[in-house]
């Protein structure tokens, strides 16, 4: 199976190796994400404004590029691997849905593309592992199993909220712990898992970024999470500097290491080599102390 | 009069007044039939420098298009205005001190992050670039790709007129071919090669040798030389 596929700008700077390491799993699981011949930048975030246009281009241009390969691949799914960009697809997506007229709008006015049809379905790289793929399947391809290791699964806002888009239960999520568990890891359960993590006033305002983080961080390592899971480069990214700023002004103790999604799988999947992922050795070592 | 073998007149509206000028001409040989005569706004009259921007539209059509003047040729009905130079601010950089991180363009010129992805850019754009792709490529710091993309620029500045987002786009990917040229491309040895040679004074024994001449002997010796 060949899902078109969405970087976005995150996967592509700061999320480069957690992008490679998604690509891999993939066809280790026996599909292949195949990037779209261009994209722009899917506009950041989702604009409320209701009679605004121009801020949903970037997203509709997206969606129409998927609508093209689609036609190849003969699909209408389009995969992301950050929650971000899935909030923003997601959610102008169905806008055109739920508003035809809006769609002929926006159609009128991208004269020099193919009209979009509105039948695209967003996917965030999880939920393809989950409802395409299985975690019964996924077990089955385990080579290193995580015995022991305890990992925190932290799914952040952008994946459950609002409602309309949520794949997931928004209060208790379980999707991304029943696969973390089929690679045989210990999932523990924070119960601020769904908070947010500040998102992007890490660039205005990063005293409430560093609240959040607290928070969510100070849960975990109280349930003595060895690491910290997520689907999102951002929120990976939000979590990783915002503790060694703590760390810094002593308000934790330790920092725990944040991981995207795709790396732990990868490490579980393959037995080559990953020490390009920057926590291809701590996780080693964690699974040889815990005996894994 | 007899007129049998005149060149049909066609009705151009520049700026607003008509003319009548021979179907055929350039936009820019239109102009200045009709009288209008070039101190800025024309350079190379081929298509390379970019100056000659003009913008028109064509009676029942709402599109606004684009040309160079220098290149295009009058259509009956069009109504057009030349538009020789773009306010644009270009940013100070030494290239020898900038690097490819992922960042550096958005750095130099940090409204690229306003891009709309609303494509104006490349729908004007008279070169036929994807302009919009490598302001795109610049944001998420695509050097190699923003620079190939933007290779055939000519600076005519009408991406910028038309941006939403207020981005200077050809600053954008001539800073994207500098790095690209400096930090990502292959160097070209031969002109490494070609300028250590100059510099090495290859060329002064011939110059001081010229520079004796008189101008009877310069002309015959520009007349004999060897050509390609
Ligand atoms: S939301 Fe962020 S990650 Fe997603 S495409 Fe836009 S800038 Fe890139
Ligand atoms: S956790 Fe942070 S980055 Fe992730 S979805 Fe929520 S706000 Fe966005
Ligand atoms: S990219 Fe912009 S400045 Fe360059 S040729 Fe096209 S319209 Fe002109
Ligand atoms: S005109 Fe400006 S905003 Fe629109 S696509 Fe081009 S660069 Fe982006
Ligand atoms: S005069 Fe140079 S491009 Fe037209």
């Amino acid at each position: 199976m060949e899902y078109p596929y969405y970087p976005g700008c995150t996967l592509k700077t700061t999320g480069k190796k957690d992008e490679e390491a998604a690509l891999e799993v993939a066809k280790l699981l026996g599909f292949e994400l195949k990037e779209l011949p261009t994209w722009t930048c899917c506009g950041v975030v989702y604009n409320l404004t209701s009679d605004v246009m121009a801020d949903h281009l970037s997203a509709t241009r997206t969606l129409i590029r998927a609508q093209e390969m689609g036609r190849e691949l003969k699909t209408n799914k389009l995969v992301t691997l950050c929650s971000m960009c899935y909030n923003v697809l997601k959610q102008v997506n169905l806008m055109y849905k739920n508003n035809p007229d809006k769609l002929n709008n926006v159609n009128l006015f991208m004269d020099t593309e193919e009209d979009y049809l509105g039948n695209i379905e967003i996917m965030h790289f999880l939920e393809v592992l989950y409802n395409d793929i299985g975690p019964e399947m996924i077990k089955a391809k385990v080579k290193t199993p995580l015995t022991n290791l305890k990992v925190d699964p932290y799914y952040g806002c952008m994946l459950l909220r609002p409602k309309t888009i949520a794949f997931d239960d928004q209060d208790a999520p379980h999707v991304m712990g029943d696969i973390l568990s089929a690679l045989g890891a210990k999932v523990i359960e924070n119960p601020m898992t769904v908070e947010c993590c500040g998102a992007h006033q890490i660039i205005t305002n990063k005293e409430a970024v560093l609240d959040c983080v607290q928070r969510i961080v100070k849960a975990s390592q109280s349930r003595g999470a060895d690491v910290i899971v997520t689907p999102c480069p951002l929120c990976q990214y939000n979590l990783t500097t915002g503790q060694k700023s703590l760390f810094e002004k002593g308000k934790i103790n330790h920092q725990t290491p944040v991981i995207y999604l795709s790396e732990l799988l990868i490490i579980s999947l393959s037995d080559n080599n990953q020490d390009y992922l920057k926590d291809y050795k701590f996780i080693k070592d964690k699974l040889e102390e815990r005996g894994g | 009069m007899a007129e049998k073998n005149q060149i049909p007149l066609v009705s151009v509206f520049i700026m607003g007044k008509e003319y009548k000028v021979p179907s055929g001409l350039t936009l820019m040989k239109a102009m200045e039939y009709a009288g209008y005569r070039y101190t800025r706004g024309a350079g190379c009259r081929a298509g390379f420098c970019g100056a000659c921007a003009t913008i028109y539209r064509l009676k029942d059509d709402y599109r606004l298009k684009s040309a160079l003047a220098c290149q295009t040729t009058v259509d009956d009905g069009m109504y057009l205005v030349q538009l020789p130079f773009t306010p644009a601010n270009k940013k100070k950089y030494d290239v020898e001190k900038l690097n490819i991180a992922h960042n550096v363009i958005l750095k130099e010129y940090p409204e690229i992050a306003r891009c709309i992805s609303c494509n104006s850019c490349t729908k004007v754009c008279p070169q036929e670039l994807k302009v919009m792709d490598y302001v795109q490529a610049s944001l998420r710091g695509d050097i190699e790709k923003a620079a190939i993309l933007s290779f055939d620029c000519v600076q005519c500045g009408l991406c910028a007129f038309r941006c939403p987002a207020e981005i200077t786009q050809y600053h954008v990917g001539q800073l994207a071919r500098r790095l690209n040229g400096k930090f990502v491309a292959p160097k070209a040895m031969h002109t490494e090669e070609a300028v250590a040679k100059l510099n090495s004074g290859i060329t002064k024994k011939e110059i001081s040798k010229l520079k004796v001449l008189k101008l009877a002997e310069i002309k015959d010796l520009y007349k004999k030389r060897v050509t390609e």
